[in-house]
């Protein structure tokens, strides 16, 4: 009897060890395993070298998106414009290639850029909560993308194929695509852990208040990260683009909220102050895991968007603190 | 003559973790009686208060109202009870009107399948606020239509309808500083009000900083000090003076303060403030800080000396006045800047101001300097670590390790925490503001010793002690504010501290 | 002396202060009506065409939609949160309907009764998602936004690819059927505006809307149950979006998802547009229908004028981030996430 409550308290104080905010991220590495055995045993093609250089491809636009709005979410705000942008950064490379070579890359990385830098302005200069100020961006890019392309997908001519050629190298089964994202993680990691700017996201989400008379510039902070952001949905339009070889306007959309649950998943806290961006590729592959385990079970493609939505939920619902009922959710 | 009494309060006792807020108080209130509540700040009033109100629930000691058991849980409990509180911040909603307001919460009596009779709804409004004299209400109107005076009068009508006893027997009401933005002539027809009631036999509480209102409108008076209940006054028995000397607590030994370690400031100015000004807050604030000055900041609540503290340190932008530093005028918008001026404070409340409670020891200590353990231009981990170490050392920081999460810390070990940050930021100018709130005996006196450790290293400091008493103990020079403006200042040598009853009687 | 002086200083310059943000709050109220004014009189120098009785069926025609969205949003952004799920549970209820009734896809022909179930379902989604939102500590915005994904799935889902055409003859008649001159469609829109007015106004139901907006806190310690108010207000928006994708099958005439897709945004604008606060306890459903007369008439005037529909979207963003930065406390110690 006593035996049996000393047990159960020794499980007690192991669960009260594991941090409230560590169980997500347990929860996605475990569901990851899972995942992966259970469509492996529904097909073993999903195990094979080619599905993981297929899983990997895929991974690498979300990844890109996921970290840029890792670096949002930390300040406990959010980017609802990234898909958007990711969109419209696609429909603009497939125009630029052929008028500006090369450079188009580098133009439409700033327009990324630029982008998330008018959503931080937006937000920290004129007040306006980032979740409207973002739902317009996202309106005026998606509006902008449809307007370039004239609502339809746009093909790019074979003249600029040779331009595109880089997104089909690989080392063994990685791809090159997905290696760049992975460099951009890791200097988004330096950022994060290595700097004062970077330093403070996760300060200002966890309290703005003390951030500010702490002495941190919480305004230069927050644009940063929604520039940050902007940058990663530039980059992931850029790869959806040489993809595809084409640009189709609407691309980024379903990625705005993959990339959120990329990040919840991980750990990454709605309200802020709390994440780490070399976890959130845990997400991302849990992510990246499903949709292409569904694609290749053949399950249609709207049950994705059904799936994404509840993973959102739950894992918010997990993550959220509900013992504080004073607190108030708007 | 004997009074019916209404309420009885026994022993009330409140502890908060590291602070006894209030300790065994015993009052009682009568029918048709107005009471005064005085004290400094922290003397327990607002404590008292919320108790009452049910804001908060006693660690010891019981009320009665009406020889019952009162024990109230919410303010809706308290309402029923007959206990109704006019709070300093207005809880009237501004876009309802003045009769959506006063029945709010109280639809049901007005409903029929489900609609609300608004007119049967403003008529009854408009009797009850026929028990206040305010003319041109007109309670369809929504309230953010009146100013300020008006709208307090409306909560009061509103408070005095919404805690009447289902028994028809007099309520008691709580104001809580209700005069504190108001011009002469409204405190003349809020006491005119007041009077009413209390012709009815309905008894008020008044607790105010201002002690000509308080002398001039209650029949006893209560005078709070430490969380104690010092001594009751009837009115006939009460001046100014004697409220003065029994508000003021006692004196601690000069050991306590270190007074043998206070630096006599030197000649060399840090920083001159000149006729500084924030609207609707203070006016017309001048002083200069010197190398190794402490400049103690007395006021009550409402005074000002809260919102100096914001401007100068960067939060709020002055609407006049500048601030120079060593001779050279600077503007900041923000505390960074401040910051970069040398300015840097540490705010009152911890929890909410002062600490990332989610980051480590290492990371609090490194956020407001992080230039100093920088390598090639990045953060050096090694660098955060090793200084953080060190300061655990010097400061006696008591935690597992620099690793530990500062909202695991208790106050004391948090706000040394804190100390460590603004010894690591090298400002030279440095506003501590309640710098032992929450603190234990224990940290209080090696706060106090580092305190003096830093004037030693010629840094200006401006302090707002947790009691009148600190600031008197650790400064070398004392300023006044009342209502916004510097109304005395005090040399204050370690051999020849001013007395606190001086000091009270330009603060009040 | 001094201190006298010092206190009716600092009491004026309090009042002062109270004056201008009274006059703020006056200023606000009014701007609407004037640029709804001033809009219509520039559309009538601008745009040809724009003073046609032709044009005014139009302009009541394509606020109808939009008026039915914003009555439901304006409960919700009345009490400081959001709905998002409109794109999604205003295509599902789209889509479904056209199931329901009779099509050229199924066998169906449950008539008014199917347009019945579908307001109610959706009605009651609007419930769960209040409820996640009010329990599960979530914050509105999030909440509704997976909501609108998982709905626009299931629309997708219900029809498996091929939208229904909807050979209901109550619809047609619906669509395109006048009462003195006005759309049938926007006369169900004024409907619902009434029903929302009344709720506002006359109910106890609306008083708490503004109160929780306003304070949250003062409206817990008068014991009114908010988690309850809240769950209301979002069956409230739900039941408005589901109507409102009725409304946009009955108008294109098939259940496609691409009904929801649009309706959210508009909206949105609308009660922006009018005077209701973002952060709640301000404005109200007659604001909302100033705010979607100024995006209808905008709408149609850029139709007038031949600019692309594309810009429309990006305009209507442009514009709500304008009345947004206008209207907000630009209080410096406030945080806004």
């Amino acid at each position: 009897m006593s035996n049996n409550k000393r047990n159960l308290k020794g499980v007690k104080t192991l669960f009260t060890k594991i941090n409230k905010n560590d169980i997500s991220t347990i929860l996605t590495v475990v569901s990851l395993i899972l995942i992966v055995i259970i469509f492996t045993s529904i097909n073993p093609r999903f195990l094979s070298l080619y599905n993981i250089k297929n899983i990997l491809l895929d991974c690498a636009p979300l990844l890109l998106m996921t970290i840029g709005v890792s670096c949002v979410l930390f300040l406990g705000s959010i980017d609802l414009s990234n898909g958007a942008v990711a969109s419209c950064s696609a429909v603009m490379l497939t125009i630029m290639l052929p008028k500006f070579g090369a450079v188009s890359f580098v133009y439409v990385f700033f327009y990324g850029a630029i982008a998330g830098l008018i959503n931080g302005v937006l937000h920290t200069k004129l007040k306006v909560p980032s979740f409207i100020a973002t739902l317009c961006t996202q309106s005026i890019w998606q509006s902008i993308a449809l307007l370039i392309a004239g609502g339809q997908p746009l093909s790019m001519t074979p003249d600029v194929w040779p331009l595109l050629k880089w997104g089909k190298f690989s080392i063994g089964p990685i791809p090159f695509m997905f290696i760049i994202s992975i460099i951009f993680m890791g200097i988004f990691a330096v950022i994060q852990f290595k700097t004062p700017t970077g330093r403070t996201f996760l300060a200002i989400g966890c309290n703005e208040r003390a951030a500010r008379l702490i002495g941190l510039k919480i305004s230069f902070s927050k644009i940063t990260a929604f520039t940050l952001s902007g940058i990663g949905a530039g980059v992931a339009g850029i790869f959806f683009a040489v993809k595809l070889k084409s640009g189709i306007p609407t691309v980024g959309e379903q990625y705005n909220l993959m990339s959120i649950a990329a990040a919840v998943l991980s750990g990454v806290l709605l309200t802020g102050g709390k994440g780490n961006i070399l976890l959130t590729f845990v997400g991302v592959a849990l992510i990246t895991a499903i949709q292409n385990g569904m694609n290749v079970i053949a399950v249609d493609g709207f049950w994705q968007k059904i799936v994404f939505g509840l993973i959102v939920v739950v894992a918010i619902y997990i993550n959220s603190d509900r013992k504080n009922f004073k607190l108030i959710v708007k | 003559m004997q009074k019916e009494n209404i309420l009885t309060i026994n022993g009330l006792t409140k502890q908060y973790p590291g602070t006894l807020a209030l300790s065994d108080v015993s009052i009682n209130i009568n029918k048709g009686e107005i009471i005064g509540l005085v004290g400094e700040n922290g003397a327990g009033k607002s404590t008292l208060l919320k108790l009452i109100m049910g804001l908060e629930q006693p660690t010891k000691g019981d009320m009665q109202i009406y020889g019952k058991k009162y024990n109230p849980k919410t303010p809706l409990e308290a309402n029923k009870n007959g206990i109704g509180m006019v709070f300093q911040e207005q809880s009237l909603i501004q876009n309802l009107s003045v009769s959506e307001n006063i029945f709010f919460g109280r639809e049901d009596s007005y409903s029929k399948f489900g609609f609300v009779n608004k007119n049967k709804m403003n008529k009854d409004a408009e009797e009850v606020l026929s028990q206040v004299n305010v003319s041109g209400i007109k309670t369809s109107k929504k309230v953010f239509n009146y100013d300020f005076a008006t709208r307090q009068m409306i909560e009061i009508a509103k408070v005095f309808y919404v805690s009447q006893r289902e028994d028809e027997k007099n309520s008691i009401i709580l104001l809580d500083e209700p005069t504190s933005v108001l011009s002469e002539d409204e405190v003349k027809l809020l006491f005119k009000n007041i009077k009413k009631f209390v012709a009815k036999g309905d008894s008020v509480i008044f607790v105010s900083h201002r002690l000509d209102e308080v002398l001039e409108i209650s029949d006893r008076i209560y005078v709070f000090k430490d969380g104690q209940n010092v001594c009751e006054l009837n009115k006939e028995n009460a001046n100014e003076n004697i409220l003065y000397e029994k508000m003021v607590g006692k004196t601690a030994s000069g050991e306590y303060y270190k007074l043998n370690r206070q630096v006599t400031p030197s000649k060399k100015e840090l920083m001159k403030i000149e006729k500084l000004g924030l609207k609707g807050y203070f006016n017309d604030i001048s002083f200069s800080l010197h190398e190794g000055e402490v400049i103690g900041i007395c006021g009550v609540i409402g005074s000002g000396k809260e919102e100096l503290c914001e401007v100068i340190c960067g939060d709020k932008i002055p609407t006049s006045g500048t601030i120079k530093i060593h001779g050279e005028e600077k503007v900041s918008k923000e505390p960074y800047q401040s910051l970069r001026n040398g300015i840097l404070s540490i705010p009152k409340e911890r929890r909410e101001e002062a600490i990332i409670p989610d980051n480590t020891i290492s990371e609090n200590i490194s956020m407001s300097n992080y230039s100093k353990i920088k390598l090639n231009g990045f953060i050096s981990k090694k660098k955060e670590d090793e200084q953080a170490q060190t300061f655990m050392e010097e400061l006696n920081i008591k935690a597992p390790s620099i690793f530990q999460k500062v909202s695991n810390l208790s106050g004391g070990n948090a706000q040394k925490v804190v100390f460590a940050r603004i010894l690591a930021s090298d400002a030279p100018i440095l506003l501590l503001n309640h710098p032992t709130r929450g603190v234990d005996i224990g940290a209080k006196e090696e706060i106090y010793s580092l305190i003096r450790d830093l004037s030693e290293q010629n840094k200006g400091i401006i302090v707002i002690g947790d009691t009148l008493d600190e600031s008197i103990g650790l400064s070398s020079k004392i300023l006044v504010m009342k209502d916004g403006t510097l109304t005395h200042e005090f040399d204050a040598p370690s051999d020849n501290k001013p007395e606190q009853l001086d000091i009270v009687k330009y603060m009040m | 002396m001094n201190t006298q002086n010092g206190k009716s200083q600092i009491a004026l310059e309090f009042s002062q202060e109270m004056e201008r943000i009274n006059r703020k709050t006056r200023l606000i109220n009014t701007m609407p009506l004037i640029i709804l004014f001033v809009l219509v009189f520039i559309m009538s120098v601008v745009a040809e065409g724009f003073f046609s009785l032709y044009n005014f069926q139009t302009i009541l025609s394509q606020l109808s939609i939009m008026l039915v969205m914003s009555m439901g949003l304006t409960f919700v952004i009345l009490i400081g949160s959001i709905d998002l799920s409109g794109e999604g549970l205003g295509g599902f209820a789209g889509a479904v309907t056209s199931l329901l009734v009779l099509n050229g896809k199924n066998t169906n022909n449950f008539g008014i009764w199917g347009i019945l179930f579908v307001i109610v379902a959706v009605t009651l989604i609007g419930i769960l998602s209040g409820v996640i939102h009010v329990k599960g500590k979530m914050p509105s915005f999030m909440v509704t936004y997976s909501i609108s994904s998982i709905m626009a799935g299931f629309a997708v889902l219900s029809y498996k690819g091929q939208p229904a055409m909807i050979k209901y003859p109550f619809f047609t008649q619906l669509s395109q059927g006048t009462f003195i001159g006005i759309p049938i469609l926007t006369w169900i829109s004024i409907i619902v505006f009434c029903i929302a007015y009344i709720l506002q106004t006359r109910t106890k139901f609306g008083t708490y809307l503004f109160a929780i907006g306003d304070n949250e806190n003062i409206v817990r310690n008068t014991g009114i149950n908010i988690d309850l108010v809240k769950v209301k207000v979002f069956a409230w928006s739900a039941f408005c979006i589901g109507l409102a994708g009725v409304m946009g099958a009955v108008r294109i005439g098939r259940g496609v998802v691409d009904i929801g897709v649009g309706i959210v945004f508009p909206a949105i604008t609308a009660v922006v547009v009018g005077g209701t606060s973002l952060s709640g306890g301000k404005g109200g459903v007659v604001n909302s229908l100033i705010g979607a007369l100024i995006v209808t008439i905008i709408n149609n005037g850029l139709i007038l004028l031949g600019v692309s529909t594309y810009i429309q979207a990006a305009v209507q963003g442009i514009i709500i981030i304008a009345a947004v930065a206008l209207s907000v406390e630009h209080d410096r110690k406030g945080i806004c996430k």
